[in-house]
Formats: structure tokens, sequence, C-alpha cells
């Protein structure tokens, strides 16, 4: 709502700068967007009057106008002709720069020399007219003076950001009110008794509801014989400042109304209906409308249309019809002012796409009050500026004349939810001020009478919140809540995905944060089949985009977006991971709630450590992922893991290997095929996992248990074995704990070498093992024989030791 | 045989103090105080002397001893001082190298930033409430006070899944779902950290979001209750001076409703790009729980009050760490990322 402060002063006048008064609505609730001064500086343009027209002796298109700039006699050169001796017009003088950056100079034009220039409105930077019609200012405007301030330029217009319960505000009586209860100056109400001839418009003239629920009130008013011209220069301006396009007298008025009350008006070229009657009803299946955009409707009964009792002429609340705009050839009007549905207005609105200044305000509710104020105000202004003659009377269906809400409000309670100590009188003061009357019940009950144009207060509370912005937010004091303590210790879950985002950072992985929905093409990407759990995706009705399509089943494809993305920023070495739901469901279309369970997503690709001087670095594969999820295994407590080779549909295809914790899977961790890589635009070898941690969840303890120190010394023996390559290093670790039972306390492959001196399709894995054991010292013959039953074990998987 | 001492001395001191390592010191020591060195030899001929001289130059004698003793050993040590020196060279590092690389990754800016806000309001004696992001039209509109077809559904333009589940618009239906769970029993003091979604997607919007709601619910919590533990919030995020401005606003689940405002962190108030000159920053709604909300959750709105706050984390972290575009949380580009290390 775009409120022009020197039309706002018409109705009230609190001495004080638009400013300060925005500043003042801000911190009560009417939140200022901007404010903003209307037009440029325009130096060295001034009123201009027209003296006399002569042709121009060569060019037939051009006229010679003497023009009195107050004092001095100029004459100028000019293309446009609409201008009479006598009319008042903007000249700008040699020297001045208009605001398109036209600087203007005495100049001879055909023979003739042309001193400044008679501007359009489009010259003035006013969205007013044509650009070869020179704008007429008001006979008022003083000879010689500056048109920056004649048009009202310097004037500031109030941008409002309403909250949607405040649509009285979308007025500036409205805007008046709320400016009276914060400053406490009076408001002055417009002029609305427009002089009235027979006959009385009822006499002559019918209106029949048939849908009351959806039009519970309809008011009519005639207006004969008006001229249809330009409205005055002034309320084109406030039109133009309002942000509203002055078309002509009739329709400017029913805007200038509208904005000043709130109530859009709608006018009928009362000449075009065909009969004397309006019926207001549900649109016929098969009937159109053609509305005033020049766009037919196709219409169902969930419209409601107004009609001539024969056809559509208008789409209620929405957009008049084409068949009875107002038109140049237009003599007779009928004002419509209603009350609609607003939940209707708002379902048509949407329906047709037509948003607009009215449905906008009838779907937020309007002030039945200003239904007749309207009325009134339009008729006279119709009969000052369109030299229209008032018929009596407004015809008025009312189906439940509107009564004001009646509030208890308790004064104890008031402050009981505020946390103030306000004093009862305050408090009716407070109302008082925002023209709500206040009646003692009882000493401890208020009885708030609140006027038709705050609908939106119903309750105490809303009582309470218009006592606590006038008395002020900012006076309520801080106080911080009392009472019981309760547990508050974070979640299971919570805990498990912080220690597993700590181990990741402390691994040297970055945490990514990618969207919840994908591209349903990235699964197909990802070469899952169709019959694949992950495929049955929950679909979005209303996407921007394919790309937001589906809710994730996984989250790889944020992360392989992330890979490519950085890869594209030429950062080559990357560690990622990402904790975040999943969304899955076994029925389609969603009967209720899907499952949201938090997966552990990784991704590794480039070297680690990057290139550097110090310390060599390796490519960042299968095993440093599997590190850092051994830290996190260790850290949880977790021994029964198992590592299995397998495939997922976009693996390599001997790289891959599901994980296990005890019998349940815990997921996946795997290169990517490097054809699905190149399908993703990633050409350099990427290492993915995904993992369920509602399951690590179940198998994880979070608080350590720690065992005594050893008390009795370790022995250490090195072991190397040549063993065939398909044997698997986790069956050699087995076989080695197996055989050397209790004795052996930790087991490390140190070393592992395939190549010179090593037969073909074998491999040397070399161990440190730890033996110990807690009641006592071992023996050297103990360790001796232990290491042997371990060489034994190993012999039999086909080890040979490595000399 | 005094100058001879005399001239013994000044030439042990010579060569001592010409002395290039240890090995010639080792010569020069067996040379003048070896048991065939030179002083020996000299001392060996006193008997040569007068009687009543021989106790001054033995004195003088046994003194010299002494003090090429001690230039020797300070000699030995000079010496030895700079082969260690020589040592030292030769493992000299540059310490100008760079350090060998450290591993260490960085949790997202919006898991640290929600991080430091549980940390705050845990603080207080807030529990975590948790609550799903495809939610129920119930939960997310019609328990919040928004029927259908209110004109405040405009604000927030949904994502639907079905015409009865979408992508929660907000955290607030935590609210009604933590109220239920604990309902009739008070107090009820929760916050919940979050994924939303809404359907527009610019320069300063994201289709995808985070928010951290609040709700506490007691017997007699107060307006002033909500602006003292905001007041607190905003200073224990931004810091000590932080000053908070509460403007009445709107929404259909509070009544009264605030939108409150911190001082600029940018211009400390005086006026900036950042704020628009207002010297304010806008970063969280709340009010006083709506009676129709709390009735809906199972509590007696004439018993019990409470206040309410949702605020968008993106925002907070925005303004935290100085960030200029939404985007970049959700691109996780390295080079963004990497500057929290
Ligand atoms: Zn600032």
């Amino acid at each position: 709502m775009r409120v022009p402060y020197s039309w706002l002063l018409d109705y009230i006048d609190p001495e004080i700068s638009a400013e300060e008064l925005a500043n003042l609505l801000t911190l009560s609730g009417i939140e200022v967007e901007s404010v903003e001064t209307f037009g440029p500086n325009l130096p060295g343009v001034v009123v201009g009057e027209v003296k006399s027209l002569e042709p121009h002796p060569g060019r037939s298109n051009l006229v010679l106008v003497d023009t009195d700039l107050g004092g001095e006699i100029v004459r100028i050169v000019c293309g446009a002709k609409n201008m009479q001796p006598g009319d008042k017009v903007p000249v700008a003088k040699p020297g001045s720069t208009l605001p398109g950056g036209r600087r203007i100079e005495e100049a001879v034009i055909y023979g003739s020399s042309s001193t400044g220039m008679i501007c359009s409105a489009q010259e003035l930077d006013l969205e007013l007219g044509t650009e070869d019609e020179i704008l007429i200012l008001d006979q008022d405007a003083k000879t010689g003076s500056p048109v920056d301030k004649v048009l009202g330029f310097d004037d500031k217009v109030i941008e409002l950001e309403l909250t949607p319960n405040r649509s009285d505000c979308l007025s500036m009586i409205g805007v008046a009110y709320e400016t009276a209860a914060l400053t406490g100056a009076e408001i002055k109400m417009p002029a609305m008794d427009p002089p009235e001839t027979e006959p009385s418009l009822e006499s002559i003239f019918n209106v029949r509801i048939e849908d009351p629920d959806l039009c519970p009130r309809y008011t009519a008013r005639a207006v004969k014989e008006v001229e249809i011209k330009k409205s005055p220069l002034w309320m084109q301006l406030r039109l133009l400042k309002a942000g509203i396009r002055p078309i002509s007298n009739i329709v400017d008025i029913t805007n200038y109304v509208m904005w000043e009350f709130g109530q859009p008006l709608h006018a009928f070229d009362l000449k075009l209906l065909e009969s004397n009657e309006i019926v207001v009803r549900r649109a016929e299946e098969e009937e159109t409308l053609v509305t005033l955009d020049g766009v037919e409707r196709k219409l169902t009964p969930e419209a409601l249309v107004i009609t001539d009792g024969k056809t559509p002429i208008g789409l209620a609340g929405v957009m008049g019809g084409e068949n009875t705009e107002i038109s140049q050839a237009t003599r007779e009007v009928l004002i419509e002012a209603a009350g609609f549905n607003p939940t209707n207005i708002r379902r048509t609105a949407r329906r047709y796409n037509l948003p607009s200044e009215a449905s906008q305000r009838f779907e937020k509710g309007v002030n039945p009050e200003a239904v007749l104020w309207s009325q009134n105000r339009a008729a006279l202004l119709m009969n000052r500026y369109a030299d229209g003659k008032v018929l009596q009377g407004v015809v008025d269906f009312n189906q439940s004349p509107a009564r004001p809400a009646i509030i208890s409000v308790n004064p104890e309670r008031v402050n009981r939810i505020l946390g103030t100590e306000i004093p009862g009188n305050d408090i009716r003061d407070v109302l008082s001020k925002l023209g709500f009357k206040v009646n003692s019940k009882t000493s401890d009950e208020l009885e708030v009478i609140v006027p038709l144009r705050r609908g939106d207060v119903k309750i105490e509370e809303d009582v309470v919140e218009e006592v606590a912005r006038l008395y002020g937010y900012n006076r309520i004091p801080y106080t911080l809540p009392r009472g019981e303590l309760l547990e508050n210790r974070q979640t299971e879950e919570e805990r498990l995905h912080n220690l597993t985002r700590d181990i990741f950072t402390a691994s040297g992985f970055y945490e990514a944060v990618t969207y919840s929905f994908i591209n349903f093409n990235d699964l197909v990407r990802l070469r899952y089949s169709a019959d694949d759990p992950k495929m049955k995706t929950i679909p979005v009705q209303n996407p921007f985009s394919e790309e937001q399509g589906v809710m994730r089943t996984t989250i790889l494809p944020g992360l392989l977006r992330v890979i490519r993305h950085n890869i594209s920023h030429r950062e080559l070495n990357q560690l990622f991971f990402e904790v975040g739901s999943v969304y899955e469901t076994d029925n389609l279309p969603l009967q209720e709630l899907p499952r949201e369970n938090a997966r552990l997503a990784v991704a590794a690709t480039g070297m680690v450590p990057e290139q550097n001087w110090a310390v060599s670095s390796r490519e960042a594969d299968f095993f440093t992922v599997k590190g850092v999820l051994e830290a996190l295994f260790s850290r949880l407590q977790i021994e029964d893991y198992q590592f299995i080779p397998a495939q997922m549909p976009f693996s390599h295809p001997t790289r891959c290997a599901k994980v296990k914790i005890g019998g349940s899977e815990l997921g996946f961790l795997g290169q990517i095929h490097p054809d699905v890589a190149g399908d993703w635009e990633i050409d350099q070898p990427v290492t993915v996992g995904e993992f369920d941690l509602t399951v690590l969840e179940k198998k994880a303890n979070l608080v350590p248990r720690i065992n005594p120190l050893p008390r009795y010394p370790a022995a250490s023996r090195d072991l190397a074995v040549v063993v065939p390559r398909e044997i698997p290093a986790q069956q050699l670790e087995q076989a080695i704990k197996k055989a050397g039972g209790d004795l052996v306390s930790e087991v490390k492959l140190f070393d592992l070498y395939e190549g010179k001196q090593i037969p073909k399709g074998k491999r040397s894995l070399a161990y440190s093992i730890t033996f110990r054991l807690e009641q006592r010292t071992l023996t050297d013959e103990e360790v001796n024989r232990a290491q042997e039953n371990i060489q034994k074990a190993l012999f039999e998987l086909g080890a040979v030791l490595r000399s | 045989m005094l100058d001879k001492l005399k001239e013994l001395e000044d030439e042990a001191k010579q060569n001592i103090e010409a002395v290039k390592d240890l090995d010639e010191l080792k010569e020069a020591r067996v040379r003048f105080l070896g048991k065939k060195g030179e002083l020996t030899k000299l001392l060996r001929s006193l008997g040569s002397a007068p009687p009543e001289d021989r106790p001054v130059i033995g004195k003088k004698a046994n003194a010299l001893r002494e003090e090429l003793e001690r230039a020797i050993e300070l000699k030995e040590q000079s010496l030895r001082d700079a082969r260690k020196g020589e040592q030292w060279e030769n493992e000299r590092i540059d310490v100008t190298l760079p350090g060998s690389p450290a591993t260490v990754g960085q949790k997202h800016p919006l898991t640290l930033v929600q991080e430091e806000i549980k940390e705050i309001f845990v603080g207080l004696g807030f529990q975590l409430a948790y609550g799903p992001e495809i939610e129920s039209d119930y939960y997310n509109f019609e328990a919040l006070n928004i029927p259908a077809d209110h004109p405040a559904r405009d604000m927030q333009d949904s994502y639907y899944i079905t015409d009865q589940f979408l992508l929660r618009t907000h955290t607030s239906p935590v609210q009604i779902r933590a109220m239920e769970k604990r309902a009739p029993k008070l107090p009820v003091r929760v916050i919940c950290l979050g994924k939303v979604y809404r359907r527009d997607d610019d320069a300063t919007h994201s289709s995808m979001f985070h928010q951290c709601e609040g709700l506490a619910v007691d017997s007699d919590i107060t307006f002033a209750d909500l602006k003292g533990t905001l007041h607190l919030f905003a200073r224990e995020m931004f810091g000590p001076g932080q000053k908070v401005r509460f403007r009445p606003s709107f929404f259909p689940f509070t009544e009264p409703s605030a939108e409150v405002d911190i001082s600029c962190i940018m211009c400390g108030g005086s006026g900036c790009r950042v704020c628009s000159n207002s010297g304010w920053l806008e970063i969280l709604g709340a009010g006083m729980v709506h009676p129709r909300v709390l009735e809906v959750s199972g509590y007696d709105p004439r018993k019990s009050t409470g206040f309410a706050f949702g605020m968008g984390i993106e925002r907070i972290a925005m303004l935290k760490y100085g960030i200029g575009d939404l985007r970049l949380f959700f691109s996780n580009d390295l080079r963004f990322l990497k500057q929290f290390n």
C-alpha cells in the first residue's frame, strides 16, 4: 500500500514529517517498506502561460508559441498543438536538463528561433498522456514558479508492507486512524454528501442476490448525464503516487475512492445493461465472460458473477466485463459497492490468475461501514468532476448487517500475559485512542467494543496485542521464564550424529549439506534398475523443475554433484560427508507419513593429503574411507563388523563392499564404476559409501567402557608370509587370532607386498603380533609355541614363510 | 729463574691461545704441564736457585700451573662449543617452510551455527524436539490456526506431496507435536532445528533452508519472558553489546506477535547498506502462543500461556560470518567451506 503523504494530510495532520510517521508506524506493527520522494528535481522548468499560437512559417506541423514565464515572454517552437491561449504549461528554459538527460538550449528551428521547450508529462518523468501531448497544468499554477513544486514532486510516498490481518490499512482512512492512535491528532472525514436528483434509483432499478452466502451485501447508485474526460490533474497525480494508472474521470474516481476507504468500487455503463436490474448469482456451466483485459473467461458455478439478469457483466469482486465497460460514449453510470465472501473471491482470483487491488481487499476483508461512505463519496466526485446528476438514494441489499465485536477484557490478565503492570486506566486510554469503546462491566472486567474497520480484533488476546503495541513493545521488561527444570540432554541419535561428524572432520573430511529433493534421472544415471527400492521415490507435486522432482532415497546424487562442482573449480582433492535424511515409503501415493531415516554418505576423490614437500600423498580410495569408518567403529566399540565383497549398480566390479555389523546391513563402500563416473562428468576415481545411521545407533556404545592398564609386559613378534592372492586378509587375521588364542592381544598388518621376488598370483603380508596375558608375564617358550601354532594355521591356508 | 718462569708463562699462554683443535690442545698440555713438560723441568732445576728465592719461585710456579690448567680448560670448552656449533649448523631447519599438512576437515557452517544455537537454549533449559519434514496439512497449517483458504497460506508457498501431505514450510508444526506429547503436563520448553521448504528460489530465498523453533508453555509465561529469552540469545550469539528491538507483527499462531530486530552487526546501528540504513536487522518472528493453538494441543488457554519463536538458521549464519550470498551454503564449494578452518 502506497501512502502519498500530502494526500494523507487531507484526513489528518499529525504535525510530524513523513519519516517520523513512518518510524512510529513501523514500531506499532505497520511495517514501512520505504519512504520515497515522488519525483525528480526539475531545475529550470517553470510554469508558463500560453499567450498566443501562430503557425510556423515553414513547417505546418510546428507552431510558434509566445509564452509568459512570469515577467518575460519568450517564443518557443513546439510540435504539439493540444494547448490553448491561457493554458498553463511546463516550460524548460535554455540551460536546463530534463530527467532523461536531455539538455535544453536556445535553438533555431527551420528558421525560427526557439527559447526553451514546452514539455509533455513524459518528458518530466510522469506516466501521463502521450509523448506528443503537452502537459496542461491546473489553472491556479502560478506563472514562473518551479514546476516540480507545482506537481508535488517533493511529496513523500510511504510504502507499507502490511501483514494479512491489517487490511484496514489498505486505505488512506485506515492509515489515518492508525496515525490518530499514534499521535493523538484528529481525523477529518472527506465530504460524502452528493446533491441528488429525482427519481430515486429504487423506483426504477432492482437488485437481486441469489447467493447471499457469497454476496452478503450489494449496493448500487446511479449517476446520469456524465461527461467522460480526464480527471483533474491533482487526482491523476495522487493516483500516480499511489501506483495507479489514471484512465478517465469515472474510472479514476472509483480507484480514488477505493484508495480512500479500502472499498473496491466498480462502475458499469448503465445504458449497456439489458434490463433494469442487477442479479448476482453463481455462473452457469459453459457460461463465458470477456473481462476488461479482453480475455474470454470460461466460467463455472464456483465463480460468482454480476449479471444484468440475462448475461454476466462482471466477475464478482475480481474484474468487470468488457460488455458494460465505461467508454468515451458513456453517459450513465451504475456504481457498485459490495461485500463478497473472501474465500470465494480468493479462489476465483487464483483460478483465473487475476490478482487485483480489488480482489486483494475482498480476500482480506473490507470495512462494512465503508460501503455507503464509498457510494456517497464516489457519487459526489462524479457530480463534481464528471458533471453528473446523482439519482436519489442507494439500492442496498444487506443480508446480515455487521455488528461490532464485543470483547471482555480483564486488565489483570492483560498484564499477566505481557508481564507488565500497566494501570487499568492506561489500558482504557490506549483503547480509546484506537477508537475502541470501553465500558466497565465490573471492577475488573472491561467491555471493549471494536470498530467495524478492525475486523481482525476478535478475542481478548487480540486486544492484548493492541494494548501492547500502543503501549510500546519496547517498554515491556526483560525477564526469564522460571519454573521446573527439565531433563534436556541430547538424544542418543543426536550424539551419534555429532560423533560421526567429529570423527570425519578430524580425518580431513568436509561436511556437505545438499538438497533433500533430487532429479529422478540421477538414480537412472546411477544405474538403479526400475524395481530397485531406491527407485520408489516420493514425487513432489509442484516442483519448479525436474531437479527437485522427487525426495531423495539416497544422498549420493547430492554428493556427486558437489564433487563435480568442485572439480569444475579445479579443486581436485575432495573428502566429503553428509549426515541427513532419506525419505522412503512402501505405499505410493503417500497414505501416511513416510520413513525419514538418517544416513551417513561419504565421497572421496583426489590425493590425500594434497601434494606437498613434507609427507607423501596417495590417492583417496576405498581404504581412505574404510580407515575413518574403522576409527568410528572403534570409538563406538563395535568389533563385529565385516567388509564383504559386493557390487552396487554403479560400482567398480571388484572394488566394492557391503558393510555389516553382526547380522545387520549397515551400507556399502566402493569405487564408482568409471563409466558411471563418466556419465556424471567426473573423470577421476571417486569412492563413495552410504550407511544407515539408525542401524549404527543400535550397535553403538556411545560411552566407552574402559579396561584397567595391563600389569604385565607384552611380547611382540613379526611374521611375514606369502599367500595366494585370493585369500582375504581378514581370513588370515582370524586364523592368527584363533591359533594364538588368549595370548594374542593385537594383530597389525604392517606391510603388504606384491611384485618382484614374490611368485605371480601371490602376495606377502607382514604382521606384528602382540602377545599378552592379563594375569602374569608370558615366558618365551609360551610365546614361541603360540607363534608356531599360528604359523601352522597359516600354512594350512597355503601360506609359506617369507625369508 | 724468575725471568725463565715469566718467559714460560708468556710462551704457554700464546701457545694455548693459538691452539686450533682438541688434539693440539692435548699436545700443548703435555708440552707445558706433562710429567716431562716444561714447567716440571723448570721446577726440577729449582735446586740451583738461591735458597731464599725458592719459596717465592715455588709459589709462583704453582700459581702458573693452576693458571695454565684453567686456560686449557677454558680453551677446551670453547673448542668443544665450536664443534657443537658446527653440528647445530648442519642440523639447521628452515622454519619458514610450510608445515606438513594436517588433514583437518570442518563441519558445514549451518551445522556450526545450529550447534551454537542448541548450546545456548539447552543451557536455558530447553529440550530438543523433532518432527518430520514431510508433514501433514494438519500440523503444518490447520493446528497452527491457518485453515484452508486463509490468506496467511500465501505467506508461505508450499511444495505439496499429495493434497494431505507437504514439505513442512516451517518448524512450527513441531510446537504442536511437542505439546501433544506432553499435555497436560507443564512446563513445555523445547527447541527444534531442521530443514524446511518453500517454493521460491532466487538470490535471497532458497527452496530448502533451516529453521529453529522455540516454545515455552507454563502456567505463567509472559511476553516479558519472551523478550528476556531472545535478548539473552542475541547477546550469546552476536556479542554482549547486542541490542534487540521488538516490533508488532502478525502470525496466525501467535497473539500478540512480534518481529525481532538486532542492532546491525555491520555498522553497530548507525546505518549501512546491509541494514538499509535503519541500523536494525530482522532476525526472527515470535509471539505468545495463540489460545486456539494451545487448545488443539491439549492445554487450557486460561490456565497456561506460552511463547514461541522461529528463526532462519541461514540468516543467523550470514550475519554471524558476514556471508553475502545465501546460495553459497548449498553449493558446498570447497573454496567457501575451507574458510571455516
Ligand atoms: Zn548497518
